[in-house]
């Protein structure tokens, strides 16, 4: 990684110091009381490809909010221009419209690939995309493909059917592909927190003979889109339909890194462990395990050698859980860094608020609690308790630091530090073996940080179940999921 | 005064559209009534979008705006379910005075009979609710707010007992909460106008529904900007309310305008000592910073905002602080856009209509300045303009401090914004 990069991922990056000032307010519009939907999905996965322009089908309505975007509100799409469709398309039809916006679209940015998104508006109407894009096709310079919409199930919506437009309108036509023997591609989301979250494991991957295909999406182009299929195996963090469809019509097998809600060993690639299990797999998989296992084995030695230092200074210092233990930060520290578990506190706002069920919120936490006994932990666990609660019991469980998602300040006025670790996991966590060690760093920084005594934020009143949430956003999710349950029961993706 | 051609980009299909629809005016309407609750009926779409600007523009405790919540699978059955639960949530939860429902392309397509709705749910939510269609078709948020202000006409009435208009009230309309600086402005220029023994009644939109709903009590409408003029017309023909359209006051000329016009309206005498005392404040804050203010002569800028403060802007910045004013580029247009357009203290007009075009037109004017939003920041940065943002949406900086750049006050606030942007070292 050049110097460029290691600056990107340093706290003094102005696009990461933006998203931690954001961070707040993106959980309030992503889930609390409202949900983004199709368009902002299908306008992250264009605007990680950087020769694509979207063209949104649709109404100036549809398009003229898009310049902030849900999933990265720190960061302003650059265009999202529509086809204009006014009253009288609505009616007569709007597939001239989209004819001509693609040429004219073209002529006016010269963009390799045109990806035209559609909306409410356009799809009830029922205009031929596939006839249309293939007709303008014949006039443009570059490559034209349309979204399906919302026809893709996944979260984000949006997203997955781009990229299933993109494995079947761009990559399939031009099978088959010639392959490079034991080689990968590492895919990401398109946004710029989660990018570096397959860096670290780039420089082993050459020890081990693998050849890294395309990193996507990093600075992705139409060209490395072509690429794409040349590798053996993808290497994804989840799951997700586009690279199911790779793996179905042009052969390229994937690797699923994480695995939300299963169990927490063998489904969390952070920390050493991870890492090397990971590695791992990829070596089985592309048939190189005997050779790679030295590599990895050495690797790992090292990375546990060069956390020696820090995992005396962690050891035995107390530290309580907010929202769960299994996935994250917080497992790592324990399972690693033998931090003691002492309390973990759950509130069941946030969760079922994105559409889970009170018996899969269960089966998370008894999950969780099976994962701390086997870490030796008998943590003190609380559901739901008020502020006052939780911190009369992490002051008698001598709570030295809290592993919480922000709300730091109402720790520290009573002598408890806090460390936000979904900040930390959203843009500073990532796979490979360095993965523990900028961890622990961090959460000795966090140790080190003057305590605040007398926070102003603290004067502002908030919620008592949910304390990140001021009573009035409070009231807005309460809204928002009475739509949700009292509709059809599922939360309102789409 | 040249007006840019609209044929020279009448012929382009892709456009990027401004922030320019009548469902953003409307939200930016009522969104500024303290106990309202709004609720965009339609798919998540137009929810979220509305609602994460509303989020970055309002105060984070003043957002009371919620969806319909419409799934794909409601086209084929209908929204009146989500709708009626949404209505009921948001009265249970918030005890609105007044909901308004902004009906979105989907609805509107799939014919949801919201009126009955409303009316089945009458009993059990005993507050004034309004419907609104705002399809994504419908272009002018000027036009959206106008309507929004003007269909609470319908509730308002005089105070009992009042059997008179209040001498030297006034409402003020065309004030949007969710511009930059807006509340200071409010309190500048009611400090202006009660130095003058004039009161402000009530205000559209920053204040409750049962104060808006007294406004008949006023002497006369002042229409800021042309805004909502519609509610003035309206008024004046429900209730014999005279109005007076008077410019958005930047800047010292416009500010004591503001206040001759008021006071002519109602046949008061200005007190013009107060006057002088403002005029010599401003000379102080300006005798500081003599030698920037000849710096920044003929700097060629670009205005980029809503037609009901970017002309009154652009006539600050060229008569009093003498920018060259090359491009006064309109985002949303309202009843006065036409009357101005021709007018003297600018070089080029532009209707927005399509951002691309937009830009187009900026970089061949060689721009030293800008004036815009956060929708500018962008161009800006690639084309390393300076930008000071002055219009909706600015959604990169908060206003929670008293700094007023309209009125009196306003004129070194503006001054100092101008300066502070282009002396910026780290720009």
């Amino acid at each position: 990684m050049n110097t460029e990069e290691n600056n990107k991922r340093g706290p003094r990056n102005n696009r990461q110091v933006r998203a931690r000032i954001y961070q707040p307010v993106a959980m309030l519009v992503h889930g609390i009381a409202s949900m983004p939907a199709k368009n902002a999905g299908a306008l992250m996965a264009v605007s990680g490809i950087k020769d694509a322009v979207p063209l949104i089908h649709g109404p100036p309505g549809c398009a003229n909010l898009r310049q902030m975007n849900s999933f990265d509100i720190s960061y302003p799409v650059r265009l999202t221009p529509c086809t204009n469709l006014s009253e009288i398309d609505i009616v007569l039809g709007g597939e001239n419209k989209l004819y001509r916006s693609i040429i004219d679209l073209y002529h006016r940015l010269h963009p390799a690939l045109i990806v035209v998104i559609p909306t409410c508006p356009s799809d009830m109407m029922g205009d031929d995309f596939g006839g249309i894009v293939e007709k303008a096709k014949k006039e443009v310079g570059c490559e034209v493909i349309y979204s399906t919409g919302e026809s893709i199930p996944g979260r984000p919506i949006g997203y997955h059917d781009v990229m299933c437009s993109v494995v079947e309108q761009l990559l399939l036509p031009k099978a088959p592909f010639p392959k490079t023997e034991k080689s990968v591609n590492l895919l990401n989301f398109p946004m710029d927190v989660n990018k570096n979250q397959f860096m670290d494991l780039i420089p082993i991957l050459n020890e081990m003979g693998v050849k890294v295909n395309k990193i996507c999406f990093y600075n992705t182009h139409l060209t490395d889109l072509y690429e794409l299929p040349r590798a053996e195996l993808n290497i994804v963090d989840y799951p997700s339909p586009w690279i199911e469809r790779m793996k179905d019509h042009l052969g390229v097998d994937y690797l699923a890194a994480s695995s939300f809600g299963s169990d927490p060993d063998s489904g969390n690639p952070f920390g050493i462990e991870g890492a090397a299990r990971i590695l791992l797999e990829i070596a089985e998989r592309l048939g190189i395990k005997e050779s790679a296992e030295g590599i990895i084995e050495r690797r790992k030695e090292e990375a546990m050698e060069n956390c020696g230092d820090l995992k005396e200074k962690l050891r035995g210092i107390r530290i309580a859980v907010l929202d769960g233990f299994s996935f994250g930060p917080a497992i790592t520290l324990v399972s690693e860094f033998r931090m003691k578990l002492e309390a973990i506190s759950y509130r069941s706002f946030f969760m079922k608020s994105h559409g889970m069920s009170d018996n899969a919120y269960n089966q998370l936490i008894e999950m969780d609690i099976e994962a701390t006994r086997r870490y030796g932990c008998e943590p003190e666990v609380l559901r739901d308790p008020t502020p006052e609660q939780e911190l009369e019991v992490f002051k008698d469980r001598g709570v030295q630091l809290v592993v919480c998602n922000g709300g730091i300040a109402r720790y520290n006025e009573a002598g408890i530090r806090g460390f936000n670790g979904v900040r930390f996991f959203m843009q500073s966590m990532s796979i490979g073996f360095d993965s523990a060690k900028i961890l622990a760093e961090s959460v000795i920084e966090a140790l080190n940080t003057p305590i605040k005594k007398y926070p102003l934020v603290n004067m502002i009143e908030k919620d008592v179940q949910e304390p990140n949430l001021i009573p009035h956003w409070k009231k807005l999710g309460v809204i928002w999921r009475t739509i949700a349950e009292g509709g059809d029961g599922g939360c309102l993706y789409g | 005064m040249e007006v840019v051609s609209m044929d020279e980009y009448s012929s382009h299909y892709a456009i990027e559209p401004p922030i320019d629809t009548r469902l953003n005016g409307a939200i930016r309407a009522f969104g500024g009534i303290e106990d309202a609750m709004m609720i965009v009926h339609g798919r998540s779409c137009c929810h979220a979008d509305n609602f994460l600007y509303r989020v970055m523009t309002a105060g984070h405790n003043k957002i009371r705006l919620t969806g319909g919540g419409l799934r794909l699978r409601d086209i084929s059955t209908g929204g009146h379910h989500k709708l009626s639960l949404s209505l009921l949530a948001s009265y249970e939860q918030f005890k609105p005075s007044l909901i308004a429902i902004l009906s979105t392309s989907v609805p509107l397509m799939m014919g949801d009979d919201v009126e009955g709705v409303i009316l089945k749910l009458k009993e059990k939510i005993p507050v004034t609710i309004i419907h609104l269609p705002c399809p994504g078709h419908s272009k002018n948020a000027s036009m959206g707010y106008d309507m929004a202000v003007s269909s609470l006409c319908d509730y308002m009435r005089m105070s009992e007992g009042n059997g008179h208009r209040n001498q030297r009230e006034i409402n003020l309309i065309g004030l949007k909460s969710d511009n930059p600086y807006a509340l200071s402005d409010l309190m500048e220029l009611k400090r202006m106008l009660k130095d003058q023994g004039i009161v402000v009644n009530t205000i559209f939109t920053c204040d409750a529904f049962e104060s808006l709903k007294k406004a008949p009590d006023a002497e006369l409408n002042v229409v800021l900007g042309g805004e909502g003029i519609g509610l003035a017309k309206k008024m004046e023909d429900t209730f014999g309310i005279p109005y007076k359209v008077v410019s958005y006051p930047f800047g010292l000329r416009s500010s004591v305008e503001f206040l001759e016009s008021i006071a002519s309206a109602l046949g008061i005498k200005l007190d013009y000592r107060s006057i002088e005392t403002e005029q010599e404040r401003i000379k102080e804050k300006l005798e500081r910073v003599y030698g920037f203010l000849e710096g920044i002569y003929n700097l060629k800028t670009a205005i980029v905002g809503e037609s009901g403060r970017a002309f009154d802007l652009a006539r600050f910045l060229n008569d009093e602080l003498c920018l060259d004013v090359k491009l006064l580029a309109v985002t949303s247009a309202n009843a006065e856009t036409a009357k101005r357009q021709n007018d003297d203290y600018f070089g080029h007009f532009l209707k927005v209509d399509d951002r691309l075009h937009l830009n187009e037109v900026v970089e061949s004017m060689n721009i030293e300045l800008m004036i815009g939003s956060s929708l500018e920041a962008i161009f800006c940065k690639e084309d390393n303009v300076p930008l000071t943002k002055l219009f909706y949406p600015t959604i990169d900086q908060v206003f929670i401090s008293d700094y007023p750049i309209a009125g009196f006050r306003g004129v070194g606030n503006l001054t100092e914004l101008v300066l502070n942007t282009v002396m910026d070292l780290t720009r």
